[in-house]
């Protein structure tokens, strides 16, 4: 496994874990039945030096620090201190607490990796409560949660039928498989409106959507980089007859009609179907030298 | 145009309900401006005439040899309305290609349930019901399963109406209505009588008022852009704060009746064809689950949908029209399944 698919598994952990807020029939609502909301996702608590959990979920009186893990060693160096984390920090940050007392719980949610980390985790003396979310969502190591609800329906085991909601779509680091489709959504997007030309810069920030300004300046670069490489690649390859370049301006042509729309994402299937058969790299360090 | 509506009643009032050059109003999703509408497409010319009234302009087509005229009222800028006195099948024409044709322009989808809510408040004396299976093959469908039925019901009073309804329940066959035919009589005089269809065509088959079917018409619309704000307040994105990214919106859940096949369902939704209108590129695909990448070729929005085999989820991203919601959903009633619900996160949708 690659330290790409990792970093997907972690997206899917992190997926994973805010879809229980939402109340679906088509996957479990642990969070929404123990009424629970998102409130952030990746915030930063100053408690001598920085804090950075996954998610924060809050309930009028109730707070859940989650940290989402993919692997099975890595803990970070933080992890242990993020019972630090007080009602003080969240009213700091204007997260609004609605009843005092405010208590905040901290879980650490994973999949089979959990089985792993349990151990390193034990050796840390880090014991907050463990959830493993796979075809079972249950709490399985650590400590029980301080907020009754989350106890009991964590200890209950779940049986998940269905696939986590997209909430966090792509980030960079995530493979070239899996940002294909939102570029060539983009691409059509674009097509429709009768958009023809367009840099690879404009297309990774109309693919990133409304992350892209809070992405700072070397991580769009990268982004663009790689989506540069990758148009080069479609245009090699199964979009050869859609897609033009001179130097940095690229065109698209699709017509209007359709069963040109329909061939285009035949193509644009073709493609990523064969995606899966090339290494990303390879074709990545074949564009820098072209 | 009052004059020539009036006396277009007055001849109906004369002949009898039915007359093919009924005074008519189509309801028009609109995401631009009037003077975006190009003066050519499909085999139509228009021309806009402005008027005194600044939202109200006349338009004139033409096609071939023929030449027809229509009122269009651009108060609402979201929801226009095209009043007209023409033959049913020269607009029928018209309108199809007016809102197939041209970006940003669609018409209203109303599921059943919308026609359902106008009935409550008149008299219902008739309806059309129209369901056919586009997406499954005779082969994929039980013994059960229905896969068409076409009706048409007029009736004097309410009572058959509702008997015929219910006997189709419990029969479990489709009552996905495609228009209902709605009476207001106030102190015993008959302020209209009008037909409302799915796709927002009011037909006007009695009255003595005109105004009175603009107030139903409204009315119509202020159901359907209620119904708009609730499903837009829905759209997903996250926001970059100080404080890490706060999330905002809700999926849609569209539950069928009965498992489905997910790839057949995947291949009639984005295709790109009528009468979804979608495109669509799937980039997860695990045992009854596909996860697809989608535009709007109507608006050229983006979404995001998964399709399980009970579950559809459509996320909508900010600032996408929320029109292809109802058109999703109106489509699954009509062609694939009758008895399929639509959940926000408040239940049911419609």
């Amino acid at each position: 496994m690659t330290n790409m698919d990792t970093y997907s598994d972690h997206l899917d952990v992190v997926n994973s874990v805010l879809s229980l807020a939402y109340n679906l029939e088509s996957y479990p609502n642990h969070l929404f039945k123990a009424g629970y909301s998102i409130s952030r996702i990746e915030p930063r608590f100053n408690v001598n030096g920085t804090l950075n959990p996954d998610i924060l979920f809050t309930s009028p009186n109730r707070g859940l620090l989650c940290e989402c893990k993919s692997g099975g060693q890595h803990i970070g160096p933080n992890l242990h201190r993020y019972s630090e984390i007080t009602t003080r920090h969240l009213i700091e940050k204007g997260i609004d607490i609605l009843k005092e007392p405010f208590i905040l719980d901290v879980g650490i949610f994973g999949k089979r990796n959990l089985e792993l980390l349990k151990d390193r985790l034990k050796k840390d003396g880090i014991n907050y409560p463990q959830v493993m979310i796979d075809e079972i969502i249950q709490r399985r190591y650590g400590d029980n949660f301080k907020d009754k609800k989350l106890k009991t329906f964590f200890n209950e085991p779940v049986a998940v039928y269905g696939q986590p909601l997209n909430i966090l779509k792509f980030s960079v680091d995530r493979s070239d498989k899996k940002i294909a489709p939102f570029i060539f959504n983009s691409l059509i997007a674009w097509s429709v409106l009768g958009r023809k030309t367009f840099t690879p810069r404009e297309l990774a920030e109309n693919s990133i959507d409304t992350l892209w300004n809070s992405m700072d300046t070397k991580l769009q670069q990268a982004l663009t980089k790689k989506i540069k490489n990758f148009l080069r690649y479609c245009k090699s390859r199964e979009l050869s007859a859609y897609l033009q370049n001179r130097d940095d301006v690229w065109t698209i042509e699709i017509n209007d009609h359709w069963k040109s729309r329909k061939r285009f994402s035949e193509d644009c299937d073709k493609l990523i179907e064969n995606l899966a058969q090339v290494s990303i790299w390879e074709y990545i360090s074949n564009g820098d030298e072209s | 145009m009052e004059k020539s509506i009036n006396s277009n009643l007055q001849s109906m009032e004369e002949k009898g309900e039915y007359s093919e050059y009924a005074v008519k109003t189509n309801i028009i999703e609109a995401n631009c401006s009037i003077t975006d509408i190009p003066s050519v497409f499909a085999d139509y010319k228009i021309q806009l005439k402005p008027t005194q009234d600044k939202f109200l302009y006349v338009m004139i087509v033409q096609k071939g040899a023929e030449v027809f005229t229509l009122y269009i009222d651009t108060f609402l800028t979201r929801f226009w309305k095209v009043y007209n006195i023409e033959e049913s099948s020269t607009m029928n024409k018209f309108i199809e290609q007016f809102t197939n044709n041209l970006l940003k322009i669609d018409s209203l989808w109303m599921p059943h349930q919308m026609l359902n809510t106008l009935e409550n408040l008149y008299t219902n004396i008739g309806f059309s019901i129209k369901f056919k299976q586009e997406v499954l093959e005779e082969t994929d469908l039980s013994e059960n399963d229905i896969s068409q039925l076409t009706m048409r019901l007029w009736s004097k009073g309410s009572n058959p109406a509702k008997a015929i309804i219910t006997l189709l329940e419990e029969n479990g066959y489709p009552t996905t209505k495609t228009s209902t035919r709605l009476l207001n009589i106030e102190d015993s005089e008959i302020k209209f009588l009008d037909e409302v269809f799915f796709d927002g065509k009011v037909t006007v088959a009695k009255g003595t008022d005109i105004e009175e079917h603009i107030r139903f018409v409204d009315h119509i619309i202020d159901d359907y852009s209620e119904k708009m704000t609730r499903v837009e307040e829905k759209r997903m994105y996250l926001e970059s704060t100080s404080f890490g990214f706060k999330n905002y919106g809700y999926p849609f859940e569209i539950k069928f009746s009965q498992p489905q096949k997910i790839e057949k369902i995947s291949n009639k939704l984005i295709n790109s064809t009528k009468p979804f209108r979608l495109w669509g590129v799937i980039h997860d695909k695990e045992d009854n689950f596909l996860r697809i990448a989608g535009v709007d070729t109507h608006t050229g929005d983006k979404f995001n949908m998964d399709i399980m085999s009970e579950f559809i989820r459509v996320y909508l991203p900010k600032n996408a029209c929320g029109n292809v919601i109802f058109r999703l959903y109106t489509n699954l009633q009509h062609s694939f399944d009758p008895g399929v619900i639509i959940n926000d996160e408040h239940g049911h949708l419609f």
